[in-house]
């Protein structure tokens, strides 16, 4: 047993010692490497160019850290230049690009040689995609006006109520700052109705309170064009586009029952009234917003839009069947007739925005 | 836009559409139930009789006149109010800017024939008069205005000798007309012979006249319908009994190129139906030198579509030369408006059957009159499981009966 003993531990100090070796040798290649860049970095401030790409060409298979590794390409590209070795240059920058895609030259600092390099080559994102969430408000433009009252005794009233929104987009560059791209977005619009109709009466207000909220499910295709300033940390931009939206189901939800003012209102179940509704309809999109660069390669976008309705959502030829196979059955039930409208939304969204990097030359270099 | 959106309170301003079919409800704080319905084609005014009346509440039942524009708008309300009285209003016929009313009036346990004039003119209820004997109680279902007279038409209790033995069997209603000129006074009130009660009447001239009845066997309570064709000093019972198999309902009649169209339905139930088990037409021609229906020549038409149309139907309307609208309720408590054309040799078909309404019970059909080939018809209708929120529906429908356009 004590034999048994002896030899895990001899076994476990081997195994210690044996990692401890092998970080060793790679610290210590890492720290030859530095020390490689270092001295690389003297002989190009001392104009000596040639030894520089032997000096760090082992470092280059393996030995640097990322940053080291770029550092060093973006030096042995430079000192291609000098050597006026253009397509080895722009061999290494293209390498580095691949490997650093949202490299970034400083004209006060870098010199000039390296600018013109770093602009030979597409370094924008060929396209971005993104995730979103948000929150909408919502609220219809009226074009004709229905009512099953006496229209003189009505008092319709819409309110914009908060809905929500998510889906996934993606835009190409098509133009330095020029962004063209299209989402596919899932959004729930929400408004609220109200009418107090007076019925006759000789004595007491005799106001009928009459109430839903209706929920109209979109899955929206908006394409547009976005224009973007600059690549700092924080990166604004606008855009407008269209959109078609096909409505997928609309519903009346909390719906009052037609009863007296001060009657206890009981709340019915929803009434489907998707029948009633056209199910294509376009929009228009204007926006403007901010990407904000994270630590990493993605960035984080608020997105504020406006989103006026073009087309109108009640389907003329059903405003009185709406679901039901009777006539007049949804207006009664709801105690509202559909108005001919179009449906409004602002929103405000949160985006997780990744950029897909394809570096190369550009063609009329 | 962007305003709007964030306030997002939009009151809608628009002004509606003036060229659309309609829903329209309309009705005071008391239950209110539609009757009868005229298009007045001078002041292009949609004018509805009603009921108004709360449950259980006597002396609380008033006629109840809503005016509107063509398009259902301006609704204006008109009352009688009267206090200690209750005026049941059935049906209604306008001469010139005049509405004349006919139903029942109950006065302290009195029930009489009604009849009340409202002007059209000043809004204002002119008169009501009560037409009737003592312990005797009576009804108007119809009313004809016609050469500055004013027929009504209903029943009216009375003894009844079954077996013409000049004894008087049973007490029970009988069939009875008014006469009355345009000021309410009685001219003349007709015999009293045969039980039932006169659902529907047409003046043929001034003596003769073409009614619709019903009959009702005082012993055996079997109901049956009957066409009349008599003089208002003669005898009802005088027309043509079709043979049925009993408990049938006489609903309407009209008239059409020598010929009494009338139309009915059956029910299992005998008194006060609720259900229908089909409906059916009589086609009765009648001389038209003096307006007697002409034996042996009338049809019953139960066939095509009048057997399954198993509705409770209140009214028969002639709308084009060869082409009639059907309004009614069936057995799902859905209001219907049919129409169907006639082919030739008493063969009818079906045109279009449209369905109204919620499905619930005490959504009734009213009255239809047709306007430009678009069609108005007045409904009660019950929201909800409220049953003492009882409105009045106006439907203004296009040439095919849809709602929408």
């Amino acid at each position: 047993m004590i034999l048994e003993r002896k030899s895990d531990i001899f076994y476990c100090q081997l195994l210690f010692i044996a990692v401890g070796i092998f970080f060793s040798i790679l610290a210590n290649g890492q720290d030859v490497c530095s020390q490689n860049l270092e001295e690389a970095r003297r002989q190009f401030d001392e104009g000596r160019f040639y030894n520089i790409e032997l000096i760090i060409a082992e470092c280059l298979d393996n030995g640097f850290t990322k940053q080291e590794r770029i550092d060093a390409l973006e030096l042995l590209a430079l000192t291609k230049l000098y050597l006026d070795e253009m397509d080895k240059a722009d061999s290494i920058y293209l390498d580095l690009l691949r490997q650093d895609p949202e490299h970034q030259v400083n004209e006060l600092v870098d010199p000039p040689d390296l600018m013109f390099l770093h602009n030979n080559f597409r370094t924008k994102p060929v396209f971005y995609w993104s995730v979103i969430a948000g929150l909408n408000y919502s609220s219809p433009s009226i074009i004709h006006d229905y009512s099953p009252f006496s229209f003189e005794t009505t008092n319709e009233q819409y309110k914009a109520k908060l809905g929500y929104e998510g889906g996934v987009s993606i835009e190409f560059n098509v133009y330095k700052d020029l962004y063209f791209g299209g989402e596919l977005l899932y959004s729930r619009k929400n408004f609220l109705f109200t009418d107090d109709p007076e019925f006759y009466s000789e004595t007491v207000s005799n106001e009928y309170n009459i109430s839903y909220i209706e929920a109209n499910h979109f899955f929206s295709i908006p394409l547009i064009a976005k224009y973007t300033f600059g690549e700092k940390r924080i990166r604004p931009y606008f855009y407008g586009g269209l959109s078609l939206d096909l409505l997928l189901f609309s519903n009346q939800n909390d719906l009052s029952k037609l009863s007296p003012i001060d009657e206890e209102n009981e709340d019915l179940a929803s009434l489907n009234i998707s029948n009633l509704r056209n199910p294509w309809n376009f929009s228009g999109i204007i926006g403007i917003g901010a990407r904000i660069k994270t630590d990493g390669i993605s960035l984080i976008a608020l997105d504020f839009k406006v989103v006026p309705g073009f087309t109108n959502i009640t389907k003329e030829s059903r405003r009185y069947i709406g679901g039901g196979e009777v006539q007049g059955q949804n207006v009664i039930i709801s105690g509202a007739v559909s108005d001919a409208m179009r449906l409004n939304c602002i929103s405000l969204s949160i985006r997780y925005v990744s950029p897909f990097y394809n570096p190369k030359l550009k063609k009329d270099k | 836009m962007l305003m709007c959106l964030i306030s997002c309170d939009n009151k809608s301003t628009i002004e509606p559409r003036q060229d659309i079919t309609f829903l329209k409800i309309y009705g005071s704080e008391t239950r209110n139930e539609a009757v009868d319905l005229i298009y007045n084609d001078q002041s292009q005014e949609i004018i509805i009789l009603a009921k108004s009346f709360e449950n259980g509440s006597s002396g609380s039942r008033d006629i109840m006149i809503i005016k509107t524009d063509l398009y259902g708008n301006n609704a204006s309300y008109f009352f009688t109010n009267s206090t200690g009285i209750d005026e049941e209003p059935i049906a209604m016929d306008i001469n010139g800017s005049d509405i004349y009313i006919a139903g029942a009036v109950i006065q302290e346990g009195e029930k009489d024939m009604m009849l009340a004039q409202f002007s059209l003119g000043t809004n204002t209820f002119l008169w009501v008069n009560a037409y009737g004997e003592q312990n005797k109680d009576e009804t108007a279902f119809s009313i004809e205005i016609q050469s500055s007279e004013i027929l009504l038409a209903g029943s009216a209790e009375d003894s009844i000798d079954i077996d013409n033995d000049q004894n008087f069997d049973v007490f029970g209603l009988v069939r009875n007309v008014r006469i009355v000129d345009m000021d309410g006074n009685q001219i003349l009130e007709s015999p009293r012979k045969n039980s039932g009660f006169v659902k529907d009447i047409k003046r043929f001239n001034v003596n003769v006249y073409h009614s619709l009845s019903q009959e009702i066997d005082p012993i055996s309570g079997e109901v049956n319908t009957q066409i009349d064709a008599g003089i208002f000093d003669g005898n009802f019972g005088t027309g043509y009994s079709p043979q049925l198999e009993g408990n049938d309902f006489p609903v309407n009649l009209i008239r059409q190129d020598s010929r009494i169209l009338a139309l009915g339905f059956f029910s299992n139930q005998r008194n006060n139906p609720q259900e229908s088990i089909g409906t059916f037409l009589f086609v009765a021609p009648y001389d038209q030198t003096n307006g007697n229906i002409i034996s042996g020549s009338a049809t019953i038409i139960r066939d095509s579509f009048f057997e399954t149309l198993e509705i409770i139907p209140v009214q028969l309307l002639q709308v084009e030369s060869n082409r009639y609208l059907i309004l009614g309720t069936d057995n799902d408590n859905t209001i219907r408006l049919v129409k169907f054309e006639e082919g030739g040799s008493n063969t009818y078909n079906l045109l279009w059957d449209e369905s109204f309404g919620t499905k619930r019970p005490g959504d009734e059909a009213g009255m239809v009159v047709s306007y430009n080939s678009e069609y108005f018809f007045n409904a009660t209708i019950t929201f909800q499981s409220l049953s003492d929120f009882t409105k009045i529906g106006l439907f203004k429908t296009n040439s095919s009966g849809k709602l929408d356009f």
